[in-house]
């Protein structure tokens, strides 16, 4: 290669060198060393400890925001998949009904957050929210229900609202897997004797096992990800009941300055974050080379 | 035993008919070919057999039990697909097995089954593995190792070798006719490949259009084809065809040249398609004159394209070496007793011993 090619090519990678540099690598950077740093009152007082880790260990409601991140992820993940497999199911079946839901499916998508969180967060209001009005003039509760209100509800009634969200395209997706499943395999456990169920269970499910884990992970890291929908609607209360690790380190570090806590906090949510995506990347590649020659 | 039954099938697809009324009886044993162009409705007929359509009228009946409305695992067939359709997440001996496993057969049932079959289908040594690591011609021997662990009643078979290459096509088609002499099993087969269902069959079903052109052994519809289309469509080359004239009790194209005396009576002057095997005319010093247009040598044969003055194309096969070259004059003439004659209109054979 020539000297002048390589100087060119060298400037051409540079901008997004330089953006990843400025945008990824250095914030990163800056978090990592700032949860090694001692913060008071928005003052950086040394670095090198591992104070701002003791800290988080300490608290008590850190332990609270790692059990109602638990169910946020972890469950809002399992009924996100599982919900959307099974929309998706119904959605694969021909007909022209399930052709108009395929498409009104997305509405949720094309959303704000903000729009969906301001939206759900009236009509679960305690007193005047309409869903809580309806359950009441059904009959299926005496009283008011305070859907955000409640500690033991709180953390379910976001998950419901976050797979209202997402699951729409877990369905699309899974649906698409579902419909490319080839006919005559499945025609061929028609004929070998197999109900709805084990055609299911023996041919489709194994067919679109990819799409599944992949969605799996996605819908992870997406909800992982989510800060706007509970933050708006319930802003982590209350009293903790539905602080998770991006509304909490957000509080922690816009409204208490808690700078180095709230990074120590960014730091062991990139953990989880990164060997979830490990994990996804691991499948993705095992699952491309068991492909081998079709 | 299993002999099947059709009678009067009709489907429609909506407000398109693809099958109008299909009679057929098949003996037990027997190995039937369903040959046709695409779109015949030879698949058609064939799933719905299967019971993976469902018939709008008529009876399907096995061993002379009306199977209509019974789902397809309990009619007791298995049915070999073109594209194989094995699970690709399942080795060899689940695939075979994955019929025995639903039925909820004891697992060593289900394996000594499965080896018996995998040892009939030369597969012992693939039964670990799985699809993906399978030639196309091993893949095809176990969508039929599927179909004989079940035992059924009746094999079908749906153009199974048309993803094969040629020189695997000849071998399979030659594995099944053997697999079929041993077991025994009624087997229905869908091809539309006239040289498979030639090869392989006990009796032809030639169909076209929904309709079943004509059944037969396929030496019957080779001497005897019942109209211009199943001639055309059983023998490669195919048949040649020229508008002729009845002349005094014989036959003449052209412009009087004389092919023979037809194999019917007809009326002075009549005007009919007559057709005649490539094989069945010879170059000749008089007959139908016709210019050499092409010549294809392939060894044991050459097959001559001639024109006629009409510019009408006649194929010859010839198991002689030629001497001519193209542009040559030359003259030809049938074989006696190999003329075919058919209606102009309505392309039916007219030849009296055909049913």
């Amino acid at each position: 290669m020539l000297k002048s090619d390589r100087i060119l090519a060298y400037a051409l990678i540079l901008p997004v060198v330089a953006a990843v540099l400025a945008f990824v690598v250095g914030p990163t950077y800056n978090v990592a060393t700032l949860s090694l740093t001692q913060v008071v009152m928005g003052m950086e007082r040394g670095f090198g400890t591992l104070s701002n880790f003791e800290a988080l260990a300490a608290d008590p409601v850190f332990g609270l925001v790692l059990k109602n991140t638990a169910i946020w992820i972890l469950g809002g993940t399992f009924l996100c998949v599982t919900v959307g497999l099974g929309v998706g199911t119904f959605l694969a079946i021909d007909s022209r009904m399930t052709g108009w839901l395929r498409a009104l499916i997305l509405l949720p998508w094309v959303l704000p957050d903000v729009v969906t969180a301001m939206a759900w967060k009236w009509m679960l209001h305690g007193q005047v929210g309409i869903i809580g009005q309806t359950l009441q003039s059904w009959g299926f509760s005496e009283g008011a229900i305070s859907f955000m209100g409640d500690p033991n509800l709180v953390m379910w009634t976001l998950v419901v609202v976050l797979i209202w969200r997402k699951m729409p395209l877990v369905a699309l997706i899974l649906c698409a897997a579902i419909r490319s499943v080839p006919d005559d395999q499945i025609e061929a456990a028609r004929m070998d004797g197999a109900n709805a169920f084990e055609r299911f269970r023996f041919v489709t499910l194994p067919n679109i096992a990819f799409s599944l884990t992949a969605v799996t992970v996605i819908s992870m890291i997406w909800i992982t990800a989510e800060f706007a929908l509970p933050w708006i609607m319930t802003g982590g209360g209350p009293a903790n009941a539905s602080q998770i690790m991006a509304t909490y380190i957000y509080q922690q570090s816009f409204e208490f300055f808690n700078w180095g806590v709230a990074s120590a906090m960014s730091v062991i949510n990139l953990v989880m974050l990164a060997s979830i995506v490990a994990l996804y990347l691991y499948i993705n590649r095992r699952s491309w080379s068991s492909e081998g020659s079709k | 035993m299993g002999s099947v039954a059709l009678k009067n099938i009709r489907k429609s697809y909506g407000a398109v008919e693809v099958l109008h009324g299909i009679d057929l009886d098949i003996q037990d044993g027997e190995f039937t070919v369903l040959v046709g162009p695409s779109g015949c409705g030879k698949s058609t007929l064939l799933r719905s057999i299967a019971g993976l359509e469902t018939i709008s009228n008529g009876d399907i009946a096995i061993d002379g039990t009306v199977i209509n409305s019974l789902v397809p695992k309990d009619r007791d067939i298995a049915m070999v697909f073109q594209n194989y359709a094995l699970y690709p997440h399942m080795s060899v001996a689940k695939n075979m097995g994955f019929s025995l496993r639903l039925a909820k057969e004891p697992q060593d049932r289900i394996d000594s089954k499965v080896r018996a079959a995998a040892e009939i289908l030369d597969l012992t040594a693939l039964l670990d593995r799985y699809p993906r690591q399978l030639s196309g011609g091993q893949r095809q021997r176990v969508a039929m190792g599927r179909a004989i662990v079940r035992d059924p009643k009746v094999f079908l078979f749906d153009e199974p070798l048309s993803n094969l290459d040629a020189k695997l096509r000849v071998q399979m088609r030659s594995e099944i006719k053997e697999l079929h002499q041993r077991l025994k099993t009624t087997t229905i087969y869908v091809t539309h490949d006239q040289i498979e269902a030639m090869t392989m069959a006990d009796r032809i079903v030639v169909m076209r259009g929904g309709h079943v052109e004509q059944i037969g052994t396929p030496l019957e519809l080779y001497d005897n084809p019942a109209s211009v289309f199943v001639a055309g469509f059983i023998g490669s080359p195919a048949m040649n065809f020229l508008p002729a004239r009845n002349s005094d009790g014989s036959l003449q194209v052209g412009k009087g040249e004389n092919l023979g005396p037809s194999p019917v009576s007809l009326r002075n002057g009549r005007e009919v398609i007559v057709g005649f095997r490539p094989e069945d005319i010879r170059l000749s010093d008089g007959g139908l004159p016709a210019k050499v247009a092409l010549i294809e040598p392939t060894g044991a044969e050459t097959q001559l394209t001639l024109r006629t003055t009409e510019g009408n194309g006649v194929i010859m096969t010839t198991r002689e070496r030629i001497a001519h070259s193209v542009g040559d004059a030359v003259h030809v003439a049938v074989t006696p007793g190999k003329l075919h004659c058919f209606d102009t209109e309505t392309e039916l054979s007219l030849t009296g011993s055909v049913q």
